[in-house]
């Protein structure tokens, strides 16, 4: 067998270095057997190639049904939809307060702390986002009624905001976010 | 509800990006990995599973701010390693013979030429199932279109054993093909 024989895959995959590569190509030019050989494995490299093509088609039906799709892209996709959606909207609900307050001294040490913490490090996980129109004025609208200002409700789970502990079960918070133009939070409030 | 309110500052901006992130990878990785997990021998389901969790676990990394080096050996391995976890399906239904509804050749010219088609994938199906196991990934893996380095990533083997495991098994396969 050719010494050279055991470099062809490499050099056909390109994972050799360059001086190696041209010392192979050389001896291809001068050894018919490497040819065929590479040959051979050219083509059984697209054997492969098109037998995994045909293995994940035979799976195809089930795949293409619309409603699949959408299911295999709810992993990825909802986080850009989310992400759309959140970047899309000008401006959510408004706070009920103009201002935060500098201090809130009613609530324990930890709860803020952990709050802090989350603000600075992580991004809190979004298990659930609900978009509907602004809540509409009592009165009849006109036929040319479009919504305002479309509101987000997003539900967090509190112990994603939260240090263990701090939240008895069963509380449940509501927040409300001024989205700035960059996309960033520019407020964002919480209330039990 | 209590009028208290406290302000806290989610990272939106950092979001935002990762999931651009994790869109783009999801646009160009899901096909090959669904391919590589389908031909390891999960079903069409359970390859589409894996390949979901295997991108919210990525959603999560890059939330989390974890590196986004050698990002695609990285997805690739917690799909690998979704598939392992199925282990025991996966070794049935990899040792299970071909389906012979399978229509590998179905765009041939003539029906002639679609038979001895067959007949080829056929022998491959079986050279590729009598491969040992990691020279078998070593091949769906290149054929993925990953790199030696990344398949040693994926498969936590060096990437000069990753080289050394593709020429051995196409030199296999070839002889056994006789392509």
């Amino acid at each position: 067998m050719c010494e050279f024989s055991g470099k062809l895959v490499a050099l056909l995959d390109g994972e050799l270095a360059a001086g190696e590569a041209i010392d192979v190509e050389r001896h291809l030019d001068e050894c018919a057997e490497c040819r065929n050989q590479m040959r051979a494995y050219e083509r059984l490299s697209h054997c492969v190639d098109v037998y995994c093509d045909a293995k994940l088609e035979a799976g195809a039906p089930r795949m293409a049904a619309p409603g699949e799709r959408v299911l295999l892209g709810a992993g990825a996709a909802a986080v850009v939809a989310i992400t759309a959606v959140l970047l899309m909207i000008p401006r959510v609900t408004p706070p009920l307060h103009d201002e935060p307050p500098t201090a809130d001294v009613s609530r324990p040490a930890s709860l803020r702390t952990g709050i802090a913490e989350i603000a600075r490090t992580e991004s809190v996980p979004i298990r659930k986002i609900r978009q509907h129109p602004a809540a509409a004025p009592a009165q009849v609208r006109e036929a040319s009624w479009q919504p305002q200002e479309p509101a987000i409700e997003i539900a967090i789970p509190a112990d994603a905001v939260f240090p263990p502990g701090a939240v008895p079960e069963g509380v449940s918070f509501v927040a409300n976010v001024r989205i700035a133009a960059d996309g960033s939070a520019r407020q964002t409030f919480v209330w039990p | 509800m209590s009028g208290d309110s406290v302000p806290i500052v989610l990272p939106i901006p950092r979001f935002a990006t990762d999931a651009c992130e994790a869109t783009t990878l999801y646009r160009e990785l899901r096909k090959p990995l669904l391919r590589y997990l389908v031909c390891l021998g999960l079903s069409s389901d359970e390859a589409q599973d894996v390949v979901q969790d295997s991108f919210l676990s990525l959603h999560r990394h890059l939330s989390a701010g974890g590196s986004k080096q050698n990002i695609r050996s990285w997805l690739f391995r917690v799909a690998h390693n979704g598939a392992r976890n199925r282990q025991n399906r996966y070794d049935r239904r990899f040792s299970a013979p071909i389906d012979p509804e399978m229509d590998l050749a179905a765009d041939q010219a003539t029906p002639e030429r679609a038979v001895l088609e067959k007949e080829k994938f056929l022998r491959l199906e079986n050279a590729m199932r009598e491969l040992p196991e990691t020279e078998r990934e070593c091949l769906l893996l290149r054929a993925g279109g990953l790199r030696y380095r990344e398949i040693g990533e994926v498969l936590g083997i060096a990437t000069s054993t990753v080289g050394d495991t593709v020429e051995r098994a196409i030199r296999i396969l070839a002889e056994k093909c006789n392509v």
